[in-house]
């Protein structure tokens, strides 16, 4: 269990977070949200220890975050941070043995991880001859190479193939059902909703927004109606927020259950109709709801 | 920090380019082992006398030729020859193709004066023997108020030895700071940082450091144990030393490495005053690494380390040619050359070319070592902050932050 208690984090005079308090449980998948700037990577370094709070505390199982915690945390951060010179098993292993691993059982997490993200062959390659979404994989083993319960991974999607994406995403919700906790920052909220339990929103270091994921949307109350079709039927929505074009599909988002149920079934009797469906909002539009 | 320690080294010591340098290392050793041999087989001729040529009238004015030889000079033919002398109105006139070196000059000017006075005194007096026994003779001693430590010749060597030391770990230093400035870059640092504390990783930097000089060290000595001793056993050294020797840096008459080891006379003293140079010399060395690698973690490109490296090395060396510019018993015994022996970073090299010098009396070492070591202190705990600062790049959040309220501003 990780518990942050009216945290603060000031770099001068800039405020970097604001009386921030949260807690991550087992099983969670937290989603950190929010603009460039807005005290993501202050409120995972302050997590991984590398910055103290200024104010509040930072609560790991009960005890007040310390060095003793360090080997609890794997961390990948948003650039890659590989030796392109060396091969992929000796980085693993210098990285392994830093957080007081064993050579064996070093190698036996690298033989499992690099089967389940698909990537034994590149296990004697030099990291700099790697794809991309390779050296993401290797940097994605390298935070779970000794087995940490808390992995903060620093917008671990992007560049990745959609194949890749599934791939990482099947990993995270394994981890999340052995009890982990991951929390991780993305862009790509549409495939943070396949696999997020929880949410953080973050604006100019407040956090705006913090919750279990299912009861955000519940509470928020707003649904979206998506629709692919060729006839004019834009005249039939009058209550809509917000109106977005997604390649062919319009999504609408409406202020409640009860408003969308009746935008969809004036819209079914529409002949032009390709495709209709109703579903909650998605992380994107309660962010937008909080502008964040 | 084991494993710091021993990643940064095998990075640094186990590599393709690191073998091909230890192989170059000792290739260039045994060149200057063998340097004798090597330019012989190339026909260098390094420990050649200097050819003179000169006409059939002045070859009179030139005997006895065995004086010239004394002198490192040789009588030959004209194609052969670096220098003619010949005879004028005035005197003689001495031609040369570039110009000859103030020894040279001084050589050749004192053998012609001599030449000179045994022929006035040949003319004038029947007793040429009785008469340059007379001048042979005449006493002159020197009477020195304060001895001094070490004869020239050790003290010469002790010097190039500390000196090469210095040259050898300012590189060392460089590696290091190069070394948190790699893993900065790469964002290896932010990894490692969630593994050890920054004070272990700063900590760990500078004994890596520290490790990588004693291993160069060890590995340079092992080959120049290896080669002197192959060296030795093939002709004792002779030819090498006979080449040294021709260039002034120790006396003709030693023949084999015994006879050299023998003339310098390695005693307590020696090494005493060794030890504390080296004492000085490392304190002082530690201190450059140490702001080198503080001001490394401010560096956020590579391109950013030249210049901080850069300033530092200039410094070094003005600190160098300050150092060989005050190396004498007078200014190391009062002025500038006195006092900067007691401050840190200058005591690096002042105080060891003062040990070697002169007696110090052991209240200036401590009281000099004390500064020393204070001034390392003080950079440690005023430079841990500023390296934790540095490597997690809190300026650089800083100024995102700053950024993302001007993009709102605008919104």
């Amino acid at each position: 269990m990780i518990e942050f208690k009216n945290v603060c984090k000031n770099y001068g005079k800039t405020k970097a977070l604001k009386e921030c308090s949260w807690m991550g449980m087992n099983h969670e998948i937290i989603g950190v949200c929010g603009q460039n700037g807005s005290g993501k990577t202050t409120l995972f370094r302050l997590l991984l220890g590398l910055l103290q709070p200024d104010s509040g505390e930072i609560r790991i199982n009960g005890e007040i975050r310390s060095a003793k915690h360090h080997s609890l945390f794997g961390y990948m951060p948003e650039q890659r941070s590989l030796l392109s010179d060396l091969k992929v098993n000796e980085q693993l292993h210098y990285f392994g043995k830093l957080k007081g691993m064993e050579h064996s059982t070093i190698q036996s997490q690298i033989d499992r991880l690099a089967d389940e993200l698909e990537i034994r062959p590149a296990l004697n390659n030099t990291i700099g001859s790697l794809s991309k979404g390779n050296q993401q994989k290797i940097q994605l083993m390298a935070a779970l190479i000794h087995d940490p319960h808390y992995i903060i991974l620093d917008e671990p999607l992007t560049g990745l193939d959609y194949a890749n994406v599934k791939l990482f995403q099947n990993q995270f919700t394994k981890l999340s059902k052995a009890g982990k906790i991951i929390l991780l920052s993305s862009h790509q909220y549409d495939y943070m909703d396949d696999f997020c339990t929880s949410l953080i929103v973050l604006k100019k270091g407040e956090m705006v927004l913090s919750g279990n994921l299912d009861q955000l949307k519940d509470i928020s109350g707003k649904c979206c109606v998506t629709v692919n079709s060729d006839s004019c039927w834009m005249e039939h929505v009058k209550e809509a927020d917000i109106v977005e074009e997604c390649g062919n599909k319009i999504k609408i988002t409406l202020e409640n259950r009860t408003q969308a149920k009746r935008l969809l079934n004036t819209l079914s009797k529409d002949g032009g109709i390709k495709e209709l469906e109703m579903n909650r909002i998605g992380i994107k539009e309660l962010i937008r709801g909080t502008n964040g | 920090m084991k494993q710091l320690i021993q990643f940064s080294l095998k990075r640094r010591f186990l590599t393709k380019t690191s073998l091909i340098l230890q192989i170059l290392m000792f290739g260039i050793l045994f060149s200057v082992i063998n340097l004798d041999r090597i330019s012989s087989q190339f026909k260098l001729n390094l420990d050649r006398n200097i050819q003179i040529s000169t006409d059939e009238s002045t070859m009179k004015q030139l005997l006895p030729l065995d004086l010239w030889t004394t002198y490192g000079f040789e009588i030959t033919s004209v194609e052969q020859s670096n220098l003619k002398i010949s005879t004028d109105d005035n005197g003689y006139l001495i031609t040369s193709e570039y110009p000859i070196d103030l020894l040279a000059q001084a050589k050749i000017q004192q053998i012609l004066l001599t030449l000179h006075q045994r022929k006035y005194i040949s003319e004038h007096h029947e007793s040429v023997g009785e008469m340059i026994s007379n001048y042979e003779n005449i006493s002159i001693n020197y009477d020195v108020q304060h001895s001094v430590q070490l004869s020239q010749t050790k003290q010469n060597m002790i010097f190039m030895l500390i000196t090469s030391i210095y040259f050898m770990m300012l590189n060392f230093a460089a590696v290091t700071s190069n070394e948190v400035i790699l893993e900065k870059t790469s964002n290896l640092l932010e990894i490692i940082l969630t593994s050890v504390s920054t004070s272990t990783h700063f900590i760990s930097k500078l004994i890596v450091g520290w490790l990588s000089i004693l291993i160069q060290a060890m590995i340079t000595g092992g080959f120049a144990v290896i080669l002197l001793w192959q060296r030795n056993n093939s002709d004792l050294g002779k030819g090498l030393l006979k080449l040294i020797a021709h260039f002034s840096l120790i006396p003709a008459d030693i023949v084999s490495f015994h006879g050299l080891i023998a003339y310098l006379e390695i005693d307590k003293q020696t090494i005493v005053t060794f030890l504390f140079g080296c004492g000085f010399l490392l304190l002082g060395i530690l201190l450059v690494q140490t702001v080198l690698v503080i001001a490394s973690s401010r560096v956020k490109t590579m391109e950013e380390a030249g210049s901080i490296q850069g300033p530092c090395y200039i410094l070094l060396l003005l600190m160098y040619y300050l150092t060989l510019s005050q190396n004498s018993v007078a200014k190391l015994s009062s002025g500038l050359g006195y006092l900067l022996s007691f401050v840190p970073f200058f005591s690096m090299l002042f105080m060891p070319a003062r040990l070697l010098l002169q007696p110090v009396m052991s209240e200036e070492i401590l009281l000099s070592a004390f500064f020393a070591v204070s001034a390392l202190v003080s950079v440690l705990v005023f430079g841990r902050p500023i390296y934790q600062q540095g490597v997690l790049n809190e300026k650089k959040a800083k100024r995102s932050l700053v950024k993302y309220k001007t993009n709102v501003g605008k919104v």
